[in-house]
């Protein structure tokens, strides 16, 4: 009895060994579908090497792929992207377009979370453009799509409703928009929203005359977009810090904030930055 | 009764025996899995290093690492970060101190179907940092465009090169171009010479025997002018032979050039009427090298589906770039942008 069961124990172990090199055969795309995924990683390649015009190129047959097998996901993904290439691209119309594939009249059901996702770009397009109502109401309606609990969007929407506050001069809104979005982003996970909860909070202490407070929140997002290797969020962290130590009558400590933002923009090839720099450090005239 | 005499003397130790062959089986066992975890470099102390990638198309875990191409380790985990995708290298400890800092890695791949595997490539800039690196660093990661990107962008940069010469050529063909128009006139002036040349010739045979019939007038009313006369009448017949040669040679240089470039006009035809014919082919060649590309492709994607390659080639999905709240800031960029 002893030997069988040290035979089965035997076979158990071998047949143990077996069934943990077994592993369960991925489920098959379709071509057309893998024609839509093959589109859009090529349009990511050449977004992040800077071609946004090839970019575009891609992501709208990735797009026109998706709606030919009504793939909802894929729709809305490569809508949400291709908007994203055309406001770097500064084509707003176009951008505003490609959302409307999820945003207008559709017939197909979207997740919510890709309505809530699409309504929050449709909100920042509104608010590069001043539309300060229409920003107000996507972002209203985003949250709404977002809901409380385990969004992982709700750090941009009120990043963004913070953004929208301080441009309508409501600094208290804004602060306590940026602190619900810190608190959010922490419980997420999500540096790169806690960096803009941050910077978002120090240019609301610059607004209010608060030099210091604007430092010291500033210093904490550049930290962190430093660690994340963002240079268009350094940049603007360091013009940040500039103006706040500027504010602080610190025009030296101003000035070298104004020329490591110029390096900055120089090294990532954003002429607008450069320009911007450059009329900063001349507008704090000659230091003694 | 005899018989069970005779099956107990058979089966006599037969337990020890057992016992002996399972305890041989399991020793076997245990000695092959030892084996291959010493093979695996299971008791080789290794030290992780981390690189951080936009994304890990082609990138496997236990994909071999490589040092001036001797295995040196392996990739041991990958994880999304907010920095891309962080892969962690597992590389033998005793390695690590001939890869200096400033190191950078690159996925290679040997041929287009070889395997693929990582590449450690010393750095070479002395800036960048002395000594070896230690567990735990950092190296930068090289990413590298793939075959198909390459193909596509050689496609993209030839297929106007080829539009512009096909464009070209039916400009040239076209009956009412310029070329055609210039080309004709060329004709028109070269056959015109010859007859031109036997105008000139017959105007100077009348200039002679004009001159030929003043002379002895000219001879009676004036005997200075006479003998200028005189000397002309001797030296213009000569003057006018070499002329005469000089317009015989003319022609028949005027007649070689006509010919030659009546050869020429019909090579320049010829070629002509060749050009759309190769323009045509080196399309189909290019839409042929675009099947073949696509082809490839999807015998890859096809082949990804199918086990076991579908069990190390990571599952393609959908990706949507990361939301940012602030893509609308920056400079000149609208309420977004710091406040001044």
């Amino acid at each position: 009895m002893s030997q069988r069961a040290t035979l089965g124990l035997f076979v158990a172990a071998g047949l143990a060994l077996l069934a943990a090199c077994v592993q369960q055969p991925g489920k098959p795309i379709a071509a057309r579908a893998a024609e839509a995924i093959e589109a859009n990683r090529r349009a990511e390649l050449r977004f992040r090497s800077g071609d946004l015009e090839g970019a575009v190129q891609h992501y709208r047959e990735a797009l026109r792929i998706a709606q030919s097998i009504e793939d909802v996901e894929g729709i809305a993904a490569n809508a949400i992207n291709l908007s994203i290439a055309y406001q770097r691209l500064g084509k707003h119309a176009e951008a505003r377009a490609s959302l409307a594939s999820v945003l207008d009249h559709s017939r197909l059901n979207f997740p919510r979370a890709r309505l809530a996702q699409a309504a929050l770009r449709r909100a920042l397009l509104d608010l590069e453009q001043g539309r300060h109502a229409d920003a107000a109401a996507w972002l209203e309606q985003a949250a709404n799509w977002c809901g409380q609990q385990g969004c992982t969007l709700l750090a941009a929407i009120r990043n963004a409703e913070g953004l929208l506050a301080l441009a309508e001069g409501r600094t208290d809104a804004a602060a306590a928009s940026a602190r619900a979005a810190l608190e959010a982003s922490r419980g997420a996970g999500n540096r790169v929203e806690a960096a803009n909860a941050m910077r978002l909070l120090g240019n609301v202490a610059i607004r209010a005359g608060d030099a210091a407070a604007a430092l010291a929140m500033l210093a904490e997002a550049l930290a962190i977009d430093r660690e994340l290797a963002l240079p268009r969020k350094i940049y603007l962290d360091l013009v940040g810090l500039g103006r706040a130590s500027a504010q602080g009558g610190e025009r030296a400590r101003a000035r070298a904030y104004y020329e490591r933002a110029l390096a900055v923009s120089e090294a990532d090839r954003d002429a607008a930055g450069a320009a911007e720099a450059r009329d900063l450090i001349r507008g704090l005239g000659n230091i003694p | 009764m005899q018989d069970e005499d005779v099956r107990s003397g058979r089966f006599a130790g037969i337990k020890k025996k057992v016992n002996l062959f399972l305890i041989t089986a399991v020793l076997a066992f245990l000695g092959a899995v030892g084996l291959i975890g010493y093979k695996q470099g299971t008791f080789v102390r290794h030290a992780s290093i981390y690189f951080y990638a936009a994304d890990v198309f082609g990138i496997n875990k236990g994909m071999a690492v490589k040092l001036f191409g001797l295995p040196v380790g392996s990739v041991k985990t990958m994880l999304i970060s907010d920095r891309g995708v962080k892969v962690e290298l597992s590389i033998v400890s005793d390695y690590l101190t001939h890869v200096p800092k400033g190191s950078q890695a690159r996925l290679l791949r040997e041929g287009y179907i070889g395997a693929a595997n990582i590449q450690i490539v010393p750095g070479s800039d002395s800036r960048r940092g002395t000594g070896s690196i230690v567990a735990g660093d950092v190296i930068e990661f090289l990413p590298n465009r793939g075959v198909a990107e390459l193909i596509d962008e050689l496609k993209n940069q030839v297929t106007p090169v080829l539009a512009q010469l096909h464009q070209a050529i039916e400009a040239i063909n076209r009956p009412e171009s310029d070329f055609r128009k210039s080309a004709a006139a060329a004709r028109i002036l070269v056959e015109q010479l010859p007859a031109t040349n036997q105008e000139a010739r017959k105007v100077l045979r009348d200039v002679d025997r004009s001159v030929l019939a003043v002379t002895p007038d000219l001879q009676a009313s004036v005997g200075a002018a006479a003998r200028l006369g005189a000397q002309a009448e001797q030296q213009l017949p000569a003057i006018s032979g070499k002329v005469a040669t000089a317009f015989d040679t003319l022609a028949e240089a005027a007649e070689q050039m006509r010919e030659q470039t009546r050869r020429n006009g019909d090579a320049l035809n010829e070629t002509l009427k060749q050009a759309p014919a190769l323009v045509r082919e080196g399309g189909n060649l290019a839409r042929e090298g675009g099947d073949l590309v696509r082809d490839g492709q999807e015998i890859l994607g096809a082949a990804r589906n199918v086990w076991p390659f579908s069990s190390v080639v990571a599952p393609r999905t959908m990706r949507t770039l990361p939301l940012d709240s602030f893509e609308s800031a920056g400079p000149g960029r609208g309420p977004a942008a710091a406040p001044r």
